[in-house]
């Protein structure tokens, strides 16, 4: 640590409220010494809303080079006010600190017997394919008594309880347009 | 934490500090019996301290302070014996100019009214001066420590007397981070996500030192100032927070060393 007595002298008198422990006749190196042998850790805190249910949660989540070391309620949250689940609580566990979290998405093909780990690209492609499929085989332009319903009983919707107001608004129009009927809401259950 | 971890901010390099403190506590202890005796609690009107606060005012002018000249100098006469034995030779000026006609209370005066006049003053006088004073403040602060208005200011000065924080404190149970006055000991909330100084919202940079993770000194990069944060789930804070100030000053080091800084309080 590059300081000299003189520069000690400076620090202490800037915060120490204008006043330093060597013009009281305290011997300050030391203090200089022992600074200059201590080892520090560096980290960020940084906030964050919990992925789980609705209440959404304020976290402040505690990183070191980049690698979460801590999680906490956030106290000035006005949701939680520092408070969390237990689920919330053990948010830590889905950093990637844990090796069983999964982190690309899994494909078992019909008929498989184990997961393999595939693109996005391909898991979208995938599943847009299966749901038009889904949809195109149970549309009903027709209900029994003959009256136009365009709709498909074959595939239900349950929103998850991430999703803001907004984006649960899109959502549900995408569900509407493809002719869902069953659409329904984590936070409601 | 191992009680060894614990015991590394308590090393050999603050015993001759803590001693020093040690011994002002026990002259400080019935200097606020004496003051706590004759001093009456400020008179601010609920009204006004609700206006003052809502504005970012603190509710007390340091000038308005009746002080008792005589006890406050027997105090400061107490305390100048404590530093004689380390710097005769000031010590021995010092205390002839405050048995001058009326020089010690022209300094009371200065002191108190925070004058430009006190930066011409030695660093021992000062201090003197500081620790005389603060006890002054502290029992009229605690007269307003239950105004609710006081539980909402936001600004990172004392709402009291107007002063920086010495440190900030974090609780052990509700984890709610405040901040601490150390010349009127007021306490009041304050964002985890705030810079005290400039406001900056958002991340927070931190660092501690390997071993002792009660104390975290928070930096912001925005205006490069520095608090130290002292967090209370590894112990209550049992010590004036001058003490605990000035015995973690390898914190202050090394956040100098990093380029940070903060105005005096």
């Amino acid at each position: 640590m590059g300081m000299d007595r003189r520069q000690f002298l400076k620090t202490t008198c800037a915060t120490v409220s204008g006043v330093t422990l060597g013009a009281l006749g305290f011997d300050l190196a030391p203090i200089a010494a022992y600074a200059a042998s201590l080892r520090t850790l560096h980290a960020r805190q940084t906030t964050t809303i919990c992925p789980y249910c609705a209440v959404g949660c304020g976290i402040l989540v505690h990183t070191i080079d980049g690698k979460v070391v801590n999680t906490e309620g956030d106290p000035d949250h006005p949701i939680n006010e520092g408070s969390l689940c237990s689920k919330g609580m053990a948010v830590y566990q889905l950093s990637h600190n844990n090796p069983a979290r999964i982190t690309t998405p899994l494909y078992r093909a019909p008929y498989a017997t184990q997961w393999k780990e595939v693109s996005w690209e391909f898991a979208l492609d995938k599943l847009a394919n299966l749901i038009k499929k889904a949809r195109d085989a149970s549309f009903e332009m027709k209900n029994a008594a003959g009256q136009v319903v365009n709709r498909t009983m074959g595939l239900a919707s349950l929103g998850s309880a991430a999703l803001d107001n907004e984006e649960c608004y899109l959502y549900q129009k995408f569900l509407r347009a493809l002719g869902l009927v069953y659409v329904e809401h984590q936070a409601r259950i | 934490m191992s009680q060894m971890d614990c015991d590394l901010a308590e090393n050999d390099v603050y015993v001759d500090i803590r001693a020093f403190f040690d011994q002002i506590a026990i002259l400080r202890e019935p200097y606020l019996r004496a003051l706590r005796a004759v001093l009456e609690p400020p008179a601010i009107s609920r009204d006004l301290a609700a206006v003052k606060l809502e504005n970012g005012f603190p509710l007390f002018d340091r000038r308005e302070l009746k002080a008792h000249p005589a006890l406050l100098k027997a105090y400061f006469l107490d305390l100048l014996t404590l530093v004689e034995a380390q710097k005769p030779d000031e010590a021995r000026a010092i205390r002839y100019q405050a048995t001058l006609d009326g020089c010690f209370e022209e300094l009371l005066a200065q002191a108190l009214g925070q004058a430009p006049a006190m930066a011409a003053q030695s660093e021992m006088m000062r201090f003197l001066l500081q620790e005389t004073t603060h006890p002054l403040l502290e029992i009229q602060a605690a007269g307003v420590q239950n105004l609710p208005e006081l539980q909402r200011w936001a600004w990172g000065y004392c709402p009291f007397c107007g002063d920086a924080p010495l440190l900030g404190l974090l609780d052990a149970e509700t984890r709610a981070k405040h901040l601490l006055c150390g010349a009127c000991a007021t306490r009041w909330p304050f964002s985890r996500h705030r810079c005290w100084d400039c406001g900056t919202t958002g991340n927070v940079d931190y660092f501690t030192v390997q071993g002792d993770p009660r104390f975290r000194v928070e930096t912001c990069d925005a205006c490069k100032s520095y608090l130290k944060v002292m967090d209370q789930g590894y112990g209550a804070l049992d010590k004036r927070a001058m003490q605990v100030h000035l015995t973690t000053l390898h914190l202050d080091l090394i956040a100098r060393d990093r380029g940070f800084n903060r105005r005096a309080g």
